[in-house]
């Protein structure tokens, strides 16, 4: 955003801003009006007064401004309101379509003006006077008096919008990036202070092993003291005396050592819970209500509805649930469309609806409702559904498909079809929806933000569309990735599937090296070719390394790294001039540890799969090695407990490719369920976990008879020593940290508690 | 100790006399002088304005992005901000100083404030401020448009505007 540097201009901003917001809330006023028909007298006068209000007030704003031609259609406006309240307080007269035509083109004509001050208004002004009987002053006269004329009472409208308008400040996007930043910063130097304290504690450890010697010495120097008698060496004497001294020393710095680390652990346990705290809340005020980008599309049922000769009725619902802002950016347009669509399509013309035995209006529902770390956006209608048939006859005249795929799709394949680019299924294009760059270009808006969108119709009842997008854009859940020395991160919304192989396992099919995973035959390729990196000389044929698949349509690729480490939050961020476009890389992120990785893109890595199928042959010459001989693995059975699904899978892989029999749970409390249902041998548990942490876990399972034996792995990725001790109380018999595992060392694990 | 009192009539001319020297000394002062930042790039020494950085840092745990070219050492965090690392060698052509890779110990770096990038330059070392006048400037050798000149200990003022302007070293690849 370019620095305001005058008042003027900010002042000019900040009234743009104001009638943003006055034209929105006008909208939505005039909607309600004009959308409930049976409308009781009273709830009329409190709409067409708060109407009334606004104008008044984007008439001051105007004046203030010196936008004088919006000053005067705002006066003109709220003449026409006025001239419906009756001299009688508390009673109006219903206001016809003239009326509304007239208000709904003064706001617009308002937007306009904003942006071309000279646009002529005469015909506006002359329609909106012609809506009032008695003759107004034809200048607006000052806003004192004109106060004074229309002196505003209290209406039943919830002033609870107004209260929070007052209590809430506008922010720019750029601000809140920059404070995010920060917020990630301050979480990343907390942790650095916490190394801080492991060395202090190291320093501890020492001066004790210190104060231990001196104790030891302790007989010898009483020796030396009672022979010192009989010989009065001054030596002596004096090297006892410093011995003496140099003890007590040790002993009150151990003193202090022990206050500081105390002290000190607790200060950054407090300031971890302040940058956690603000880094929360960083993130939450990203959040607006979807309100936001569903009020404007009242306006737009409106029009559209008229344009098609329907009669179209929005019910909104979930307005108050919060988004991040810039996910009800991407996803404005995208919703118009959808709208659009539904009406001129779904929706069928009243007279046919009363054929059917419908309301001669439909009904259009959009919904926003939290679900976990998601939020689904539901769009809904009684129309006539999707006409299955023509989407068939459809993709089979554009070539989509032939007659016969066609006829072989079952109706949800069918279904699927709308979301092809290029597609449309209505014969000419109709000016709102039927160009067809519709339903592909709204998969493509969700995909991108990470969501994803499904429908289910139903001929003659109506069709659904049901978005769900994530709560917060702020941060991405990836998967961090080591290969040839450095670690990547690969957004997990685009990971299919990912799991651990040998070169033994990797078969050759149409001259491609290719994996059997699931049934399905998928192409194989290395990261470090995909990158173009440099890769280490080719490793033995029994080495596990792990693969990732990433999906594409119908197809997919199974990309090889050296191991998969874990999932993890972050805070994406952009690379920035020079590097505007670099293949494969979305962007960089900072770990909590303050290393920076790069994180790949999906997209451009599929692309440069598919294409580059023919890469260095890294497994050869040991591709052909016939396979060494298998060892009876014992069948036994492991209880795998973590939250994150993508680390169950990892864990079950690793497992079941050791020969072992899984189960899994995501949290303690699920996992005792589990227990007692199935007898297992040997349980691995993540420790932080929502219901039931691992801790918990360990102590309730070793608290019941049944499972006092039971070996218990904690694997986890923070590596504290209070942690083991934790564990190690608990119960557990065994530590792992993630970050730092070698795939093997879970397996061995096992194998020794076993 | 007190000045000699002066007649008025010596004093006036003794004035003039003194104000025509002091126009004499600063027309010769008159040429533009910049503040620059010294640095070494193998043994050569450049410069470069001073006005065009942000800010001199060390960097190191540099990561390196994949798919650039051999220019691009890698990428740092600036206090959160992601700032990429270019090899200044590199990018004006010198061969003699040696590549700068992301395993390289800490290295200075010189953070560009132009507008639009988040880039810094990596150099061997910083060797400290200096005024150059912009007339005691010989021709620079190679000709190139970047270089400005050599200043009088052999010193190679770069034009850092002119040698990221036209977006020469931006990368901006499709698959």
């Amino acid at each position: 955003m370019p620095q305001l540097t005058t008042r003027l201009e900010w002042l000019g901003v900040l009234f743009g801003v104001e009638l943003a917001d006055r034209c929105r809330n006008l909208s939505a006023l005039l909607a309600e009006i004009e959308g409930v028909g049976t409308q009781s007298e009273d709830e009329l006068v409190a709409g067409l007064r708060a109407v009334g209000r606004e104008l008044h007030s984007l008439k001051g704003a105007a004046q203030a401004d010196g936008a004088s031609s919006i000053e005067h259609v705002a006066h003109a406006a709220e003449g026409a309101v006025l001239a419906l309240l009756g001299a009688v307080s508390g009673s109006a007269k219903r206001p016809d379509e003239a009326w509304f035509d007239a208000l709904w083109a003064a706001i617009d004509t308002v937007k306009i003006l904003h942006a071309e001050p000279a646009t002529d208004t005469s015909q506006l002004i002359a329609a909106l006077v012609a809506l009032t009987p008695e003759p107004l002053a034809a200048e607006p006269t000052p806003i004192a008096s004109a106060r004074a004329r229309s002196k505003p009472t209290p209406s039943a409208l919830p002033p609870a919008r107004e209260r929070t308008e007052q209590n809430s400040v506008r922010v720019s996007l750029e601000k809140l990036d920059t404070l995010l930043t920060e917020s990630g910063e301050l979480s990343v130097t907390h942790l650095r202070i916490a190394e801080r304290l492991t060395e202090v504690r190291e320093l501890q450890r020492q001066l004790e092993r210190l104060q231990r010697e001196w104790r030891k010495s302790r007989p010898v120097r009483a020796r030396l003291r009672r022979g010192q008698v009989q010989s009065a060496s001054r030596d002596a004497e004096t090297l006892l005396g410093m011995a003496e001294r140099s003890e007590q020393e040790v002993q009150s710095v151990l003193q202090r050592t022990r206050v500081l680390v105390g002290d000190l652990a607790q200060n950054i346990s407090q300031l971890g819970a302040v940058a956690g705290a603000i880094g929360e809340e960083v993130i939450a005020i990203r959040l607006l209500p979807a309100g936001t980008i569903f009020s404007p599309l009242e306006r737009l049922v409106r029009d559209v509805s008229r344009q098609t000769g329907k009669d179209a009725r929005l019910v909104l619902s979930g307005t108050e649930t919060d988004l991040d802002r810039r996910i009800l950016d991407e996803l404005r347009d995208p919703l118009m469309h959808m709208v659009r669509n539904t009406i001129d399509h779904g929706i069928e013309a009243p007279q046919d609806r009363l054929l059917a035995g419908k309301t001669a209006h439909g009904t259009l529902r959009i919904s926003a409702v939290p679900r976990g770390d998601r939020v689904q956006i539901v769009v809904e209608d009684d129309g006539r559904g999707l006409d299955v048939e023509a989407i068939r006859d459809t993709a089979v005249r554009r070539n989509l498909l032939s007659a016969a795929q066609a006829g072989l799709l079952d109706t949800p394949s069918l279904i699927e079809l709308i979301f092809h680019p290029g597609f449309s299924t209505r014969a000419g294009v109709s000016e709102l929806s039927g160009r067809g760059v519709g339903m592909d270009v709204v998969r493509e808006h969700v995909n991108r933000l990470g969501g994803d969108i499904s429908v289910r119709t139903s001929p003659g009842v109506g069709t659904c569309f049901t978005v769900a997008v994530p709560l917060t854009l702020a941060t991405t859940r990836v998967l961090l990735v080591e290969d040839a020395g450095q670690t990547f991160a690969i957004p997990s919304s685009s990971i299919e599937r990912t799991g651990r192989t040998r070169f033994a396992d990797v078969q050759r099919v149409e001259g491609r090296r290719a994996l059997k995973i699931d049934g399905r035959m998928l192409p194989l390729v290395e990261l470090a070719d995909v990158l173009q990196r440099r890769a280490p000389d080719p490793s033995a044929a029994d080495t596990w390394r792990s693969f990732f698949v990433l999906p594409q349509g119908e197809r997919a690729v199974a990309v090889l790294a050296d191991r998969l480490i874990d999932e993890t939050e972050l805070v994406v961020k952009a690379l920035g001039a020079p590097l505007t476009r670099v293949r494969h890389v979305t962007g960089a992120a900072i770990l909590g540890t303050g290393v920076v990785v790069v994180i790949l893109n999906p997209t451009d890595l599929i692309k440069s799969a598919l294409r580059n199928l023919e890469s260095v042959q890294r497994l050869s010459p040991l591709d052909d090695v016939v396979p060494g001989p298998q060892t009876e693995p014992p069948r036994r059975r492991v209880l795998v407990v973590d939250d994150s699904v993508m680390t169950r899978t990892l864990e079950r892989s690793i497992l079941e490719a050791a020969g072992y029999v899984v189960v899994v749970a995501g949290d303690g409390a699920q996992a005792l369920d589990v227990l007692n249902e199935n007898p297992v041998d040997v349980i691995v548990s993540d420790i932080e976990m929502p219901r039931m942490d691992g801790f918990e876990l360990t102590a309730a399972v070793r608290h019941d008879e049944r499972w006092r034996n039971l070996p218990i792995v904690l694997v986890t990725s923070l590596d504290s020593p209070e942690h083991i001790e934790r564990g190690a109380a608990a119960g557990a018999d065994a530590y792992i940290v993630k970050g730092r595992f070698d795939q093997d060392d879970l397996v061995q694990t096992i194998g020794r508690l076993l | 100790m007190t000045l000699p009192v002066c007649d008025p009539a010596v004093e006036a001319v003794l004035k003039l006399r003194a104000e025509q020297l002091a126009k004499l000394t600063a027309a010769s002062d008159a040429s533009e002088e910049i503040e620059v930042i010294v640095c070494r790039l193998g043994t050569e020494h450049y410069a470069v304005e001073s006005r065009h950085l942000r800010a001199v840092q060390w960097a190191n745990g540099i990561t390196p992005v994949p798919c650039t070219p051999s220019y691009v050492i890698g990428i740092v965090s600036v206090r959160g901000e992601i700032v990429t690392l270019l090899d200044l060698a590199a990018m004006i052509g010198l061969t003699s100083a040696p590549a700068a890779t992301s395993n390289s110990l800490a290295r200075p770096v010189l953070l560009l404030g132009l507008a639009g990038q988040r880039s810094g330059l990596v150099v061997d070392e910083v060797l400290g401020v200096q005024r150059l006048k912009l007339d005691r400037l010989q021709p620079s050798l190679s000709g190139r448009e970047f270089a400005r000149g050599v200043g009088p200990d052999n010193t190679v003022l770069l034009d850092l505007e002119h040698l990221f302007g036209g977006g020469r070293f931006n990368i901006s690849d499709e698959v």
